[in-house]
């Protein structure tokens, strides 16, 4: 239930996002600078999210080569480099995580 | 046509991470409504973290800010538009009907019709591969390494985004603060501390007189 709120409450504020530059806010304009910091913030966002899924396991940094997460990251950073495709890269980097897993079980 | 075949694979992984951490029908309400790839795949990821909702919403609608730039910069386009047909210009808007729209204005009178059909063109096919990936992420079996499915998609989704070096900086400097914030600030806010500071940060960089 709480999850479903969620979904709809982020619905909502994607909505007005879309909707408010379109009706009411048509001639409000933004300075230069704030235009280039709303165009950094996606890949920040995503650098952020992907460091603390590689390297923060159960609560505590996880920095160790032997860390399977890091480790099958270097074939799937390889793979988005030359197809710049993400289901190859995803599936790239399941194969090497799911490999990893045998190899240091 | 391309445009559809485009959206497919984030479709397919959207599905098959959100199917994971919520029902499906939850992960196809967020395509329905949400509908825009980066908020969708950040979500689910801070889902499948165990974040707080509050800092997943309030992160979620920061990635989302660039549509109002993107909304505004469409409004003088669809003027011809009726205005019943708004709420539906404002859901269709996303990075790939904004680009293929725009670029086309460049070159013929804008037309709110094609606008409207880009958006279409994207809207219904995303619904229909996120189920798909849904579907093909609940029939793999534990031990294929889905639980990679999440980070090797981000590890995608970062590479299409960086396109410059400054980007590169700004989002190895978010990498590195939501790491080093994370004992300071408690749980996931670390993204979204990061990611304020980076982004600053970047803005700042540019402005330098030294550099380009």
């Amino acid at each position: 239930m709480a999850l479903t709120l969620l979904i709809l409450g982020l619905a909502l504020g994607t909505y007005l996002l879309r909707l408010l530059p379109l009706t009411a806010l048509s001639r409000v304009t933004l300075p230069a600078w704030a235009q280039d910091w709303l165009g950094l913030v996606p890949g920040a966002v995503l650098a952020a999210s992907l460091a603390q899924a590689l390297l923060v396991q159960g609560e505590r940094l996880a920095l160790s080569w032997r860390n399977p997460y890091l480790l099958a990251a270097i074939p799937a950073f390889l793979v988005a480099w030359r197809t710049r495709n993400v289901v190859w890269t995803m599936l790239a980097g399941m194969a090497a995580y799911a490999l990893v897993g045998h190899v240091f079980p | 046509m391309p445009l559809t075949l485009s959206v497919a694979p984030f479709g397919l992984a959207y599905g098959a991470i959100a199917g994971q951490h919520m029902a499906f029908w939850q992960a196809q309400l967020m395509s329905l409504t949400v509908f825009a790839g980066t908020a969708q795949f950040i979500a689910a990821s801070m889902i499948a973290q165990g974040a707080a909702y509050l800092p997943i919403l309030l992160t979620g609608i920061l990635i989302n800010m660039r549509l109002v730039l993107m909304s505004a910069a469409l409004t003088p386009h669809v003027k011809g538009a009726p205005r019943r047909l708004y709420p539906l210009i404002a859901h269709l808007l996303t990075d790939e009907s904004f680009a293929v729209s725009m670029a086309e204005f460049s070159r013929r009178p804008a037309d709110p019709w094609f606008y409207i059909g880009s958006g279409l063109a994207i809207f219904v096919p995303w619904q229909l591969v996120t189920a798909a990936g849904a579907a093909l992420g609940a029939g793999l079996p534990t031990g294929w390494g889905l639980e990679y499915a999440l980070p090797g998609s981000l590890i995608c989704l970062l590479f299409l985004l960086v396109r410059d070096r400054r980007a590169m900086w700004v989002s190895l400097l978010a990498a590195a603060l939501s790491l080093l914030l994370r004992p300071l600030v408690s749980g996931t806010w670390s993204t979204m501390a990061a990611t304020l500071i980076a982004a600053s940060l970047g803005v700042t960089w540019k402005r330098w007189p030294s550099r380009s």
